[in-house]
């Protein structure tokens, strides 16, 4: 038994809206093909993980794990490294954290680290509460910020940085429910604006190196 | 002598009643040549929070005998259920699957790794700790129910135990 969770829509229109996405997506490279491109310089894989046109993200309200609000205003002034999942993921979940938590050593080590956060939002609000994720994230890195609140304000974010999750429950009835979502790590800039996706693997060091490139784009 | 056991190959011998393994599984870690022979290996679980209402299971099956092993399932006194799954990556969207069934054929590995197929160990009854060993049974059709002994660490793929 399934349902679906961006926007309130079923599955079969949650896929179609990926679908119009990736049509938008695909339209807008074809654009971008058509006048200067800013991101000229960087290397093909990394152009590929990046979306066409920066979009802003637009106001929502939800709270981190030391209970202090989290708006889109705390995506401004530094890059953030947005990756959504939940505590009772096995597989994916406390992957993505281990790699997100390399990727900022690395970034330290380079002296970087104070230019990016790395957030870790919950598509699983019911269960993860502040007290819970401050428990969760910590454990993999005490500089990773765990982000939930209220299931609307959720979908709210979800669906415009184009985040699927589904609730799956258990055939069993042992009321053992899990999330399929998706993996890939948003990269949010200094201006508060969406500006690509990297899907899995995340290899740590080659996510600080796209980092880096993009970041000196930027300082230019 | 005991560390030096859990490190080694747990080697599992058939011989036609596959139903009576279960205890020579704990004992025999030597290397057998003949009959049904599953081996199984690199058993470990990702280190979690506290808090965490599941973790992953982790390991390598070696099948060195004559006929298909086929994993039907697997239990353990330390968390409230355990299941098969998968991890599948659609679209950007990993999806995790109930795998019924995972066949180790004659003369192949199949190996459970981060992202792909993992032991799906829900609801521990106490939170696990890093280098701890847990025991999980594995059973397998025929009936056979194999004890495997899993470590809690933060070996990757690839990769040995490393620290942070
Ligand atoms: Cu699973």
């Amino acid at each position: 038994m399934r349902r679906a969770r961006v926007a309130g829509l079923g599955v079969p229109a949650a896929l179609g809206l990926l679908v119009v996405m990736a049509l938008v997506l695909a339209a807008g490279v074809w654009l971008s093909n058509e006048r200067a491109d800013p991101y000229a310089g960087l290397s093909p894989a990394l152009q590929a993980k990046l979306w066409p046109e920066p979009r802003p993200v637009e106001p929502f309200h939800l709270v981190d794990h030391h209970a202090e609000p989290f708006t889109e205003e705390r995506l401004h002034g530094q890059w953030t490294f947005l990756f959504f999942g939940y505590a009772g993921c096995p597989d994916v979940c406390p992957m993505a954290l281990r790699d997100l938590s390399d990727v900022r050593k690395i970034l330290a080590r380079d002296g970087l680290d104070d230019e990016a956060q790395f957030v870790f939002v919950s598509v699983d609000p019911e269960r993860d509460t502040v007290e819970l994720l401050d428990g969760y994230v910590t454990f993999f890195d005490e500089e990773i910020v765990g982000v939930t609140g209220s299931q609307d304000e959720i979908d709210s974010l979800t669906e415009q940085l184009a985040i699927m999750s589904v609730r799956v429950d258990d055939d069993g009835g042992s009321g053992f429910y899990h999330f399929d979502h998706t993996s890939s790590v948003m990269l949010i800039d200094p201006r508060g604006r969406v500006i690509g996706a990297f899907p899995p693997p995340h290899i740590p060091e080659r996510m600080a190196e796209h980092f880096t490139a993009l970041r000196n784009l930027g300082a230019r | 002598m005991l560390e030096k056991e859990s490190e080694m190959l747990r080697t599992v011998r058939g011989v036609g009643v596959r139903g009576v393994i279960a205890v020579a599984a704990l004992l025999v870690t030597v290397v057998a040549t003949a009959g049904d022979e599953l081996r199984i290996h690199d058993a470990w679980m990702p280190e979690v929070p506290p808090v965490a209402r599941a973790v992953a299971g982790y390991m390598t099956l070696e099948n060195h005998g004559d006929e298909p092993w086929v994993l039907i399932g697997a239990g353990s006194h330390r968390f409230d259920k355990v299941m098969v799954h998968s991890t599948v990556e659609e679209s950007g969207v990993a999806r995790m699957v109930h795998e019924d069934e995972v066949v180790i054929p004659p003369g192949e590995t199949v190996a459970f790794d981060p992202g792909g197929l993992h032991l799906m160990l829900i609801g521990p009854h106490k939170p696990l700790d890093r280098g701890e060993s847990v025991d999980i049974i594995l059973v397998f059709q025929g009936g056979a129910e194999v004890p495997v002994r899993f470590r809690v660490g933060k070996k990757r793929v690839g990769e040995g135990e490393h620290t942070p």
